[in-house]
């Protein structure tokens, strides 16, 4: 006889001992919406605080010039066939040869310490080949490859959330070149930092070997540099922003690199001879506007003056367009015009006080044309790493051109 | 300087003696202290968007619970380091009957939809494009915090996600 | 008229206008609108004009016209 498997479900009790019993349970519940009190502390949710001392970007740019074109100033012999670049500038020579390559590239390390400082060591390095237009390559090429190397270290102090103060200290080193540069600097910002005061100091000191016109080691010398500049960036809209500056520099002593040339009108040459004082002022405004259409452009505007008689206006255009979210465009031109050193000549009388031939205070015009990609590359290593290549062409009216090649790698951390 | 408000601008000219290093947003919040409101305040009646372009006020996404709102965009760098935290945030306040809502200020609704999507923002996100909320509330920083209690009001208003926001939210989960 | 709106605009400079609250700077954060991307491409340009133009400097930068470099 097997037993009934089928399970019955409870009488349901409609008794009031029942209804009395579930009003007590209800009534002693908690409230039917309450959760667990907040247990999570601060440690639980925010985030560890930032190692004291940590990298914040790495940078490396890499360039490559090449120039070409002639100067009087130069040593190295008219642009002529295989071995002229040995050959001095003769009574029937014409400007001298100003080819040159140089590689340089840069590193730069951006460092934290703690919340409030931050430092930026910067290495870049000069390598020129050249068409040895200095003295010494006169009798050989012993320079005709030139090394030049500096490291630069900036800290800036973040004193407020609207003031910082920031300390610079470089050292330049190359064949016969030594120079060393100190600057310091605040920035003040103002209104919701819609604008920002700034003001720098900086010294420069050079020291560096002499020669006598036939390329023979005649002493030292030394120039130094003082320079005051002061600018102001404003926002002008959620689209637009502007900034003014004016820079001093007042010079000193041998401002010249000792060993330019000047072609005399009795066809000999004699080395060039410069004041040994220089006051030089230039004023800057800047325009940036982003444009409708995901895009931005930029204006550059700088008047120069000193008292060797030059004079300058350089107008700078820059338009970038956005091509996506990691990568845009960058079209830029640039042009130079320039009033020459009261002193500059290409045929110096032979009893002159103040001379030079050197074609960059020559009065010229000068054009630059360029374009640059740059792309912003999400990586699981690092916060961005952002890669941009340009070139450039640049030529001026007094011969000579210089082809630029950049590459740039940055990576944030 | 101008950097550090949200400008890329790098101040300083010549470089690189001023300006070496490329902010592209605040990484600090603005000077001055955040302020806890004195008494509850009625949050104004605009209207926001959620991901999927429905209409939704700031109090009714938060549903009758304690909520911490975070306003973020997605070119704000400091924004972006908040968002982890806010994620534990979620994670922990759901438990405990509270809520967090992310406003993304001054964006288009499919930008700041696919910038959540890629940074796994995992908490409740809404969208005040021409920043009707933020004008009606007078917030002008990046990041911004407020804290609403249950019944929808504003208790707290700060600046980035820190302690004091965080134990104004408690306190409103509690109460 | 034009010696008031001098010295007003002067005034509101020196102040500082708050014309562009923090949350509506999106299109100025954009990489594009700085004025130097970064500090090794300032350089590299700097370098290419200081070094054949006599007129660069000034602005705290020195060199330009015969300084030897290349």
């Amino acid at each position: 006889m097997r037993l009934p498997v089928r399970i019955r479900p409870p009488r349901r009790s409609h008794g009031w001992a029942g209804a009395a019993l579930a009003l007590a349970t209800l009534a002693l519940a908690p409230p039917a919406a309450a959760d667990d009190p907040p247990s999570f502390t601060d440690t639980d949710i925010l985030d560890r605080p930032a190692p004291y001392f940590r990298i914040e970007s790495v940078n490396l740019r890499y360039t490559h010039y090449d120039q070409s074109g002639t100067g009087y100033q130069s040593r190295a012999a008219p642009t002529g066939g295989p071995g002229s670049e040995l050959k001095l500038v003769g009574p029937h020579g014409g400007p001298g040869s100003e080819w040159a390559t140089v590689e340089q590239p840069q590193a730069e390390i951006i460092a934290k310490q703690g919340d409030k400082i931050t430092h930026r060591i910067w290495l870049p390095v000069d390598i020129v080949t050249a068409a040895s237009p200095d003295a010494i390559d006169a009798v050989s090429t012993a320079s005709r490859t030139n090394e030049a190397g500096s490291i630069d270290w900036t800290t800036t102090y973040k004193a407020t959330p609207e003031s910082s103060l920031t300390v610079r200290n470089g050292l330049h080193n190359e064949e016969n070149y030594r120079s060393w540069n100190s600057s310091f600097g605040v920035t003040r910002s103002l209104a919701e930092d819609n604008t920002v005061l700034e003001a720098s100091t900086t010294l420069l000191m050079d020291w560096f070997d002499k020669y006598t016109l036939a390329g023979a080691h005649d002493g030292h010398t030394s120039r130094t540099s003082a320079s005051l500049s002061g600018g102001v960036t404003q926002l002008l809209s959620p689209t637009t922003v502007v900034h003014f500056d004016y820079g001093l520099t007042l010079q000193r002593g041998q401002l010249g690199n000792g060993w330019n040339i000047v072609p005399l009108t009795t066809g000999l040459e004699a080395l060039e001879i410069l004041p040994r004082t220089r006051v030089r002022h230039a004023f800057v405004g800047r325009v940036a506007q982003a444009l409708p259409w995901n895009g931005a452009a930029h204006a550059f505007y700088r008047f120069y003056v000193d008292d060797w008689g030059i004079r300058a206006h350089t107008v700078e255009l820059e338009l970038y367009q956005r091509l996506s979210r990691l990568s845009y465009v960058r079209l830029n031109y640039r042009y130079h015009l320039q009033t020459g050193a009261d002193f500059f000549t290409t045929r110096a009388p032979p009893d002159f006080t103040l001379a030079t031939a050197d074609s960059d205070l020559a009065p010229l015009d000068a054009q630059t044309v360029g374009v640059k990609g740059a792309f912003d590359i999400p990586v699981h290593f690092a916060r961005n790493l952002h890669a941009d290549l340009a070139v450039e062409r640049y030529f001026r009216s007094n011969d000579l051109r210089v082809s630029v090649y950049s590459c740039g790698l940055g990576l944030l951390f | 300087m101008l950097a550090a408000s949200g400008c890329t601008t790098v101040v300083g000219s010549p470089p690189p003696i001023l300006g070496s290093a490329r902010e592209r947003s605040p990484t600090v919040p603005l000077g001055g202290e955040p302020a806890a409101t004195a008494a509850p305040t009625v949050l104004p009646a605009v209207s926001l968007r959620d991901l999927d372009d429905h209409a939704v006020r700031l109090d009714a996404a938060a549903g009758g619970k304690a909520a911490l709102v975070s306003f973020w965009a997605t070119w704000c760098d400091a924004c972006a380091e908040e968002f982890g935290a806010l994620n534990r945030l979620a994670a922990q306040a759901s438990r405990g009957g509270g809520v967090v809502i992310g406003v993304a200020v001054g964006e288009p609704r499919d930008k700041a939809a696919d910038f959540a999507r890629r940074r796994g923002l995992t908490y409740v996100q809404l969208v005040d494009e021409n920043l009707e909320l933020a004008d009606a509330l007078g917030q002008k920083r990046l990041p911004a915090t407020l804290v609403l209690d249950r019944q929808g009001r504003v208790v707290f208003s700060g600046a980035a996600l820190d302690e004091k926001a965080l134990a104004a939210f408690r306190g409103a989960m509690a109460r | 008229m034009k010696k008031a709106l001098l010295v007003a605009l002067l005034a509101a400079g020196s102040a500082g206008c708050v014309i562009v609250p923090q949350n509506r700077r999106a299109r100025l954060a954009d990489p594009m609108m700085a004025f130097t991307q970064d500090a090794l491409e300032a350089h590299r340009k700097q370098k290419l004009y200081s070094t054949r133009e006599g007129a660069a400097g000034g602005d705290g930068i020195t060199a330009g016209g015969g300084c030897a470099c290349q």
